[in-house]
């Protein structure tokens, strides 16, 4: 009777050693590792794992004593059905699943136990040189089924932090990606901030200087007129010098007035006729085209785009202008506008027979300021191409260029193909 | 082979003497009052390409007697270079990849036996090698417990290691201690590594001091600890065996009791007590069992725990006359040591660490 109290204290006692093994930390392979120590400790075995189920009949290893090299491994169907029976099965070298179970360990075992715990956890222990006590194993029955379920918890609590870990993740990406926008943002609202201060300080100063600078020329002029014949031809060389200088400078003005007037003036759009633009333009052309034997070819045109027709006027009267001014010496130029619908956006090109752009020109020709020919025989300040440019963005269109020196060039733009309020499209013809 | 007068040049001379019959590796266990120089012995050695490690233990044995200022000279064929592992002062244990040869059966485990962290060593070793190859080794150092290098090899003179060396040899063997339980079970409600802090939630020396007096009718102190706590070790509960002893080697702060290797907490613990004649058939009778079953023996190695000596005093040479008479019957040479901790894959499980045990492994000549 002492006996059988003695031997059930030790017993419970070896349970509860076992018991207190489980959830001493947060860690999967630690808790496995001193869980299945304590076991081959108390249980006098040479192997012990624990694995779990994948697909109903794959194991994937979690842990060993000692470290073996396979991972994964496919139950006997026999096992299976064992298992299902029972909770634990004695698998000894004659038993048909022995082999399936051996081969995970590479180490010569006498007898293995299969244990099904939890929902998907499976116990694997072996015994080098012993057999297992079938009573033994129902005692330990309940502690490695609570020490399955606590594994299979500690998995998914895993698995959830992992999830939240890359969420935590990917949102503080997402923030980090917000605050960059948001600081491109205000970098940007400064840059237009600045930008279009800059423009009106341009405009103010074009604007003030033009004034003088027309009182300049004109007295100029008007002191020629009123000095002919009494002054000497070198005075008069000296006087003309100043006179066009003047006129160029006011040329430049002009042009700082209208590229720093686009930005700052709203589009207004109103359906436009596209052949009756381009004829207005080949009538203010008119004396260039008659000096220079020029010639305009329209093709096929959209009739009507939506636009804003002053702005739009401009970017095809200094483009048609353009073609006219960098003509080959002794020919006629001759420019050809086309244009194209597409679904989104209208396309229009206007190519010439002229001297063509050098290659390293092409990139920098809508830079403000910028000349693709720095050749004095060609007047301009690099200011046209830059007010196409931002009149085209405007509209949310693009231009580009295609050029062959000596062959010619090709300006393409495109215009965003937008509708018009009702009462505002029924009011124009 | 036993070194009278061991000096540097003797050993090699011997080891020389040897390889001119057979060439072979050296293990060299040497007695604590040897008064070697073990910086001139290792670089003698290496300088020759001697293929050797060793160990101080407080005695080495050669047939019936035990010699405590002599070296006991072993040729054996290593089937790997020696291995050194460090990390035992402070736990951080790494054991490197073994990769045994095929041709390997067994391995030699020398550990320092007053490390922190043997049982740990030994229980990583495990892990790497399993139970496919059989175990035996010893622990080293000095009979005093003074905290000195005792494990040598071509690295150099060290404490707080491990040395691991795989043999072609095969072993047989078999421990065991023949202490017997006289209370418990307990749990050993609080442990830190070799520290027992609390046996079934009541501090560990209070319940020990109570059974020790009530056994030895004296008031246990801490002058006289060990005299009597060295008859009373602790059992480490193990179902289908003898239980694992531990050595309580101290009294500690708090009413805690230092221990020779660490005590798992919450294990089943018996207080154990020794009876001279049970320890003694006990060296018998694992003598018996491990002469009877080996097939071809090359020698026989004791690994004898140096408590067992002061615990059966006058009666230990009766423990290796009785070795050595068993063994003279099969004509087995006996060598061993007096070990400051046993290692055996006896049980063919889990490997462990003993104390105040005898483990005795024949050496199996593959070539007969």
């Amino acid at each position: 009777m002492k006996n059988n109290i003695s031997n059930i204290i030790v017993t419970l006692s070896s349970l509860y050693e076992l018991l207190l093994k489980i959830g001493q930390s947060f860690d999967i392979q630690e808790n496995a590792e001193a869980f299945l120590k304590t076991l081959m400790l108390q249980q006098n075995l040479a192997f012990a794992a624990y694995y779990t189920l994948e697909h109903s009949d794959v194991m994937t290893k979690v842990h060993s004593i000692p470290k073996t090299e396979i991972e994964h491994n496919k139950l006997d169907a026999t096992l299976i059905s064992a298992l299902v029976q029972e909770k634990f099965n004695i698998l000894k070298e004659s038993d048909s699943s022995f082999n399936c179970i051996s081969q995970l360990t590479k180490l010569p075992q006498k007898e293995f136990v299969v244990y099904f715990a939890g929902a998907k956890s499976i116990l694997v222990l072996g015994k080098k040189n012993d057999s297992f006590d079938r009573h033994d194993l129902i005692k330990s029955e309940l502690v490695l089924n609570k020490f399955g379920l606590f594994m299979e918890s500690l998995e998914s609590h895993h698995r959830i932090k992992d999830e939240i870990k890359i969420k935590e993740e990917q949102a503080k990406i997402i923030r980090q990606n917000n605050e960059k926008l948001k600081k491109q943002n205000d970098d940007l609202m400064k840059y237009i901030q600045s930008n279009n201060e800059l423009e009106k300080f341009a405009y103010r100063v074009a604007h003030d200087i033009k004034s003088p600078l027309n009182t300049i020329i004109s007295f100029s002029k008007l002191f020629e007129m009123t000095s002919k014949g009494n002054m000497s031809e070198e005075q008069t060389e000296f006087l003309k010098y100043i006179v066009d200088a003047g006129t160029q400078m006011g040329m430049l003005i002009s042009g700082i007035l209208d590229y720093s007037k686009i930005n700052g003036d709203e589009l207004k759009l109103k359906r436009i006729n596209v052949y009756q633009l381009i004829e207005k333009i080949r009538n203010l052309l008119y004396h260039n085209l008659s000096e220079t034997n020029g010639k305009i070819i329209v093709n096929d045109l959209p009739e009507f785009i939506i636009a804003d027709e002053t702005k739009i006027k401009q970017v095809f009267l200094n483009l048609i202008t353009n073609a006219l001014k960098f003509k080959k010496k002794n020919v006629p130029p001759e420019v050809i506008i086309n244009g194209d619908a597409g679904e989104y956006e209208f396309t229009f090109s206007i190519s010439d027979n002229g001297i063509g752009i050098p290659e390293e020109s092409k990139e920098k020709v809508f830079e403000l300021f910028s000349k693709a020919q720095n050749n004095h025989h060609f007047d301009g300040h690099g200011i046209g191409l830059s007010t196409c440019q931002q009149i085209v963005n405007q509209h949310t269109g693009e231009i580009w260029i295609e050029s062959e020196l000596d062959v010619g060039t090709i300006f393409y733009f495109t215009i965003q193909k937008v509708s018009l309020p009702l009462e505002i499209d029924s009011g124009v013809n | 082979m036993l070194i009278d007068f061991p000096t540097s040049e003797n050993i090699l001379l011997n080891i020389q003497k040897c390889n001119a019959e057979e060439e072979s590796d050296f293990l060299i266990l040497c007695g604590e009052d040897t008064g070697l120089d073990f910086s001139v012995l290792i670089e003698l050695l290496n300088k020759h390409g001697i293929r050797y490690c060793g160990g101080v233990f407080p005695s080495v044995i050669q047939g019936n007697k035990s010699f405590s200022d002599k070296v006991l000279l072993l040729p054996v064929q290593f089937d790997s270079d020696p291995i050194l592992i460090h990390g035992l002062a402070d736990g951080d244990i790494d054991i490197p990849s073994l990769n045994p040869l095929s041709s390997s059966n067994s391995v030699f485990i020398l550990v320092d036996g007053l490390s922190n962290w043997i049982s740990k060593f030994v229980y990583c070793l495990y892990k790497e090698i399993g139970s496919e190859h059989q175990v035996f080794g010893s622990g080293t150092g000095y009979g005093n417990f003074e905290r000195l290098n005792c494990i040598f090899c071509k690295e150099g003179f060290f404490k707080d290691v491990g040395l691991v060396v795989f043999f072609k040899n095969r072993i047989t063997q078999a421990t065991r201690h023949g202490w017997k339980t006289i209370a418990g079970p307990y749990i050993a409600t609080k442990t830190n590594a070799n520290l027992l802090e609390q046996i079934n939630w009541e501090p560990a020396y209070k319940i020990y001091k109570e059974i020790i007096e009530q056994e030895e009718k004296v008031e246990l102190t801490a002058d006289n600890y060990y005299e009597y706590a060295k008859h009373y070790p602790f059992g480490v509960y193990r179902a289908n065996g003898e239980n694992l002893i531990r050595d309580p080697v101290a009294l500690e702060e708090n009413q805690s009791i230092r221990f020779g290797a660490e005590i798992p907490s919450n294990s089943v613990l018996y207080l154990m007590k020794s009876e001279i004649e049970e320890m003694l058939l006990a060296g018998q009778n694992v003598c018996q069992d491990v002469i009877s079953r080996c097939t071809n023996p090359k020698f026989l190695f004791i690994a004898d725990c140096i408590s067992r000596t002061w615990i059966l005093e006058d009666k230990f040479a009766d423990e290796l006359d009785n070795i050595a008479s068993k063994a003279k019957e099969k004509d087995i040479p006996v060598f061993g040591v007096f070990s400051m901790g046993e290692i055996s894959s006896a049980n063919e499980a889990l490997l462990d660490y003993h104390h105040k045990t005898i483990v005795i492994s024949i050496l199996e000549d593959n070539e007969k």
